[in-house]
């Protein structure tokens, strides 16, 4: 009796083959449309994030520009009383506050850049030699985060620096 | 009657290997579509993630000229509009500053506002079509 003779590939063989090539085909296809709309979601993060800056920026240099022209009145006006003056116009203008700072005076204000973010911008102003002078310095222009973090809990136990507790005896 | 097994089981095969071939293209032209989908998604994230930069870059160097056209050209290596008004700045696929014969995209500057707070309109589109990438405003207030 002859010995049976192979046959090759048996059937089905070519469809768990097809079905195997499939299965890697579909996983990276997938993995790759899902990681670009990921990096595609977070580029449109970021420019957005760029846009309201730029957008906090025109608005807190248009309040800059009303700023400085009632400090330019103010001192035009009564250069003896100018900071005087100054404070008393500026409590006029919606949203900027006002302190002394020593022998300078310190003017402040926030734009709203977004929902969790504003604009927050401070000027210091010295008495200026003449009117010609410039009138403030531009001491910070930054984005701040307005919403508060809950650190309570939740934090590693980190080490606070106390001398106390000593890990090496020599 | 061995030779009619092999012949049955041969063709039984054979249509397999047709059906799976047909299984195949089917899908495999899905896939391809949601790589080709994956790859120009990926493309236009990267155009946006330049153009933000260049508009940035562009707000900046409009800042310390404080709107001065002819600054702003020297500074950019624009070319500015017949009205005084404008710049065009146009870049190539890698986003180095080129000639317009050679450009892939280009920043399009409109000056505006007053002496004391001039404002600049930048606007990135792609070459040739216009569309639009990005766009953002920019003032500075000069006392």
């Amino acid at each position: 009796m002859s010995g049976k003779r192979s046959t090759g590939i048996n059937v089905g063989g070519s469809s768990i083959l097809v079905i195997f090539v499939l299965l890697c085909l579909t996983t990276f296809a997938t993995l790759s449309m899902v990681s670009a709309n990921a990096d595609y979601k977070l580029t449109q993060k970021a420019s957005e994030a760029v846009s309201n800056y730029y957008a906090a920026d025109c608005l807190a240099e248009e309040k800059l520009a009303q700023i400085d022209g009632l400090l330019a009145q103010s001192y035009t006006a009564d250069a003896d009383q100018y900071y005087a003056s100054s404070a008393a116009a500026l409590a006029t203008v919606e949203g900027v506050s006002v302190s002394r700072a020593g022998a300078d005076m310190q003017i402040s204000y926030t734009i709203p850049a977004s929902e969790t973010q504003e604009l927050s911008v401070v000027l210091t102003t010295a008495h200026p030699a003449s009117a010609a002078e410039p009138r403030y310095v531009r001491t910070a222009w930054n984005i701040v985060s307005t919403v508060q973090h809950d650190t309570e809990g939740d934090t590693l136990n980190l080490w606070d620096g106390d001398e106390d507790l000593q890990l090496f005896i020599p | 009657m061995s030779a009619g097994r092999n012949s049955s089981k041969s063709g039984l095969f054979l249509i397999e290997l047709i059906v799976a071939i047909v299984f195949f293209a089917v899908a495999s032209a899905n896939c391809i579509q949601l790589f080709v989908g994956a790859h120009m998604l990926s493309k236009s994230s990267s155009d946006l993630n330049m153009a933000v930069t260049v508009a940035q870059n562009t707000a900046e160097c409009f800042k310390l000229t404080g709107g001065s056209v002819e600054e702003l050209s020297a500074l950019l290596s624009g070319e500015p509009g017949a009205d005084g008004k404008t710049l065009t700045v146009y870049y190539d696929g890698s986003w180095q500053s080129t000639s317009r014969e050679n450009a892939k995209y280009h920043v399009f500057i409109t000056l505006g506002g007053t002496e004391r707070l001039p404002s600049a309109m930048i606007a990135v589109s792609k070459q040739p079509a216009g569309e639009l990438v990005y766009e953002i405003t920019a003032e500075k207030y000069m006392p």
